[in-house]
């Protein structure tokens, strides 16, 4: 178990008295591809949320790799190699795409780096970067348009780029396939299968079990806050805590 | 006759109008990046004007003197414009931010930029009383005459100075990372903070930058008409505000456009029926655009989004 890039451990959360995370641990091996899936209200996302820093924890610790990250706030997770995409796509809808997507180099970006003289003529080398990286992803046709004026399934790739710029080791996507029709989906697990392929670590939230199966390796389960399931993807279709939570139980 | 002396009415309109224009502009980048109504502005043009005027009247600090005295009071003025920008930024912005998690959402930072328009308008009361002051440069006199019409030479350099920085500002906010980074927090302050900008960082910059515009402002005013008051911010503020309404909330170019046509209005208005009528033209003009065009002339949909 030495390949652990994250750990979990005891981790709880409530809203205003409602538990949404109680006690949830577990781990994601590097280079793997995991999947975190559950019922809707489950808590994919507030553990997200606790993951990248948008929330703390009430109880228990988030570790990447050696670093405990609990404490940190989320640009310093950022930068420690971590970086995240959103359910609800949160691109900047007037900036243009190569815009959109040279925000996720930011967290490189000291507040003397923008100040710099130099960086006050064009800028190159992020530039490059940016291009490049849409050209490998196959949406390099949109480059200068707005965001708001794009297909959803395009913008969804967008955000995922954004979270790739900032060049993690852990890539957390939360409904990446969410809204995709089958053929936007399919272009969507070539792309991630690329993106695992180049060494990044891929946590996933999704509801689209055939898209979940065809991609991931790994799969944990929550159901009302709680970890109910850890292992790989044949194995879920036999564990009765799992079948219970989907399609609920017979008592 | 009548003819040449309107034309003269529109060169002077257009000189005064490069005062509005960065007062204008600094309005509009608090509003188009911060969605706040920044009322310390007109004080901190004012500040630079009265603190440039002191030291140039009482001389400067640490017996320093020379020819250019009241070219270095006037930019001492401008230091003192941004170093109080950034005391409001301290104690309105981030203050109410950090308390509220959204400053924007408040009319606490409104009302207490107000606030601050009021303690800095009456410690210069205190300091130096009421009175307009004369403030003297060497260019008292330097009119250039052109084809029959009168240019003063320092209005003409203040207008291209003007354009220039909010040119400058324009490439600055389209082109740099800097740009690029105050634009996304324009847009959306939470999921800039969350791509990793530090946005409580770069908030001061805007203040900076406020105070840096208002300070030119009101040194080029004192250059121009010879005179600073405490209440020169009053003026020039309601007016700025008309200029960004007219132009457009958040938009850079609208601020000059703005600029240009409040201060063509008002001379223009002066000309032909007197000088109380100046307000009543310029607000009667920006209420009657509203109805045809309630975003200004270069203003889009939403306050603050896909500006600049």
């Amino acid at each position: 178990m030495s390949d652990t890039i994250l750990k979990i451990s005891n981790v709880s959360k409530s809203f205003g008295g409602v538990k949404v995370l109680e006690n949830v641990t577990f781990e994601v091996e590097k280079g793997n591809r995991h999947a975190l899936i559950g019922p809707n209200g489950a808590g994919k996302t507030t553990l997200f949320n606790v993951i990248s820093g948008i929330h703390e924890p009430d109880e228990g610790r988030v570790f990447f790799e050696e670093n405990d990250l609990t404490q940190f706030p989320s640009r310093k997770r950022i930068e420690k190699g971590l970086s995240r995409s959103f359910q609800n796509i949160r691109l900047m809808p007037h900036l243009s795409v190569l815009e959109n997507v040279m925000l996720g180099q930011y967290s490189r970006f000291g507040i003397a780096d923008l100040l710099k003289p130099l960086n006050f003529s064009i800028e190159s080398t992020g530039k490059i970067e940016a291009t490049e990286t849409l050209k490998r992803f196959r949406i390099d046709l949109y480059e200068g348009r707005t965001v708001s004026s794009l297909p959803y399934g395009v913008r969804k790739k967008i955000e995922v780029v954004r979270a790739l710029m900032a060049k993690p080791r852990l890539l957390m996507l939360d409904e990446p396939a969410a809204g995709l029709n089958t053929e936007e989906t399919d272009e969507l697990r070539k792309f991630l299968n690329e993106v695992s392929d180049s060494g990044i670590t891929l946590l996933l939230v999704d509801h689209d079990m055939p898209f979940v199966n065809s991609l991931c390796q790994q799969v944990s389960v929550m159901n009302f806050g709680q970890l109910i399931y850890n292992g790989n993807v044949p194995g879920l279709r036999k564990d009765k805590k799992v079948l219970d939570a989907y399609l609920g139980s017979d008592d | 006759m009548f003819f040449e002396q309107l034309l003269q009415q529109v060169i002077n309109g257009l000189m005064l109008g490069s005062i509005y224009i960065s007062v204008a502009v600094a309005f509009t980048l608090t509003i188009g990046i911060l969605n706040f109504l920044n009322f310390t502005i007109p004080a901190l043009y004012m500040l630079a004007g009265m603190v440039g005027w002191s030291l140039s009247h009482y001389g400067l600090p640490f017996g320093i003197s020379g020819p250019l005295n009241w070219a270095v009071a006037l930019l001492i003025g401008i230091v003192c414009a941004i170093l109080g920008s950034l005391l409001v930024e301290r104690f309105t912005y981030r203050y109410f931010k950090m308390k509220h998690g959204d400053a924007t959402e408040h009319a606490i930072p409104l009302v207490s930029s107000l606030g601050f328009l009021l303690i800095f308008e009456y410690l210069i009361l205190i300091a130096h009383g009421s009175d307009t002051r004369g403030f003297s440069t060497p260019f008292s006199n330097t009119d250039l005459r052109l084809f029959g019409f009168i240019i003063s030479i320092p209005q003409f350099l203040s207008l291209i100075f003007s354009i220039l920085i909010v040119a400058g500002l324009s490439v600055l906010l389209n082109r740099t990372k800097l740009g690029r980074a105050l634009r996304a927090i324009a847009e959306n302050p939470e999921v800039a903070t969350l791509m990793g900008i530090e946005v409580n960082k770069i908030v001061p910059i805007v203040f900076v930058m406020t105070g840096f515009l208002c300070g030119v402002s009101a040194s080029i005013f004192a250059i121009n008409y010879h005179e600073v008051s405490p209440y020169m911010g009053d003026h020039v503020g309601t007016k700025a505000i008309a200029a960004m309404v007219i132009g457009g909330l958040g938009s850079v170019w609208g601020a000059i456009a703005g600029g240009l046509i409040v201060g063509l209005s008002e001379t223009l208005s002066i000309y032909f029926f007197g000088a109380s009528s100046a307000q009543i033209t310029v607000w009667g003009l920006l209420l009657i655009l509203l109805v045809f065009k309630p975003t200004g002339l270069f203003g889009h949909n939403a306050i603050g989004k896909g500006k600049f």
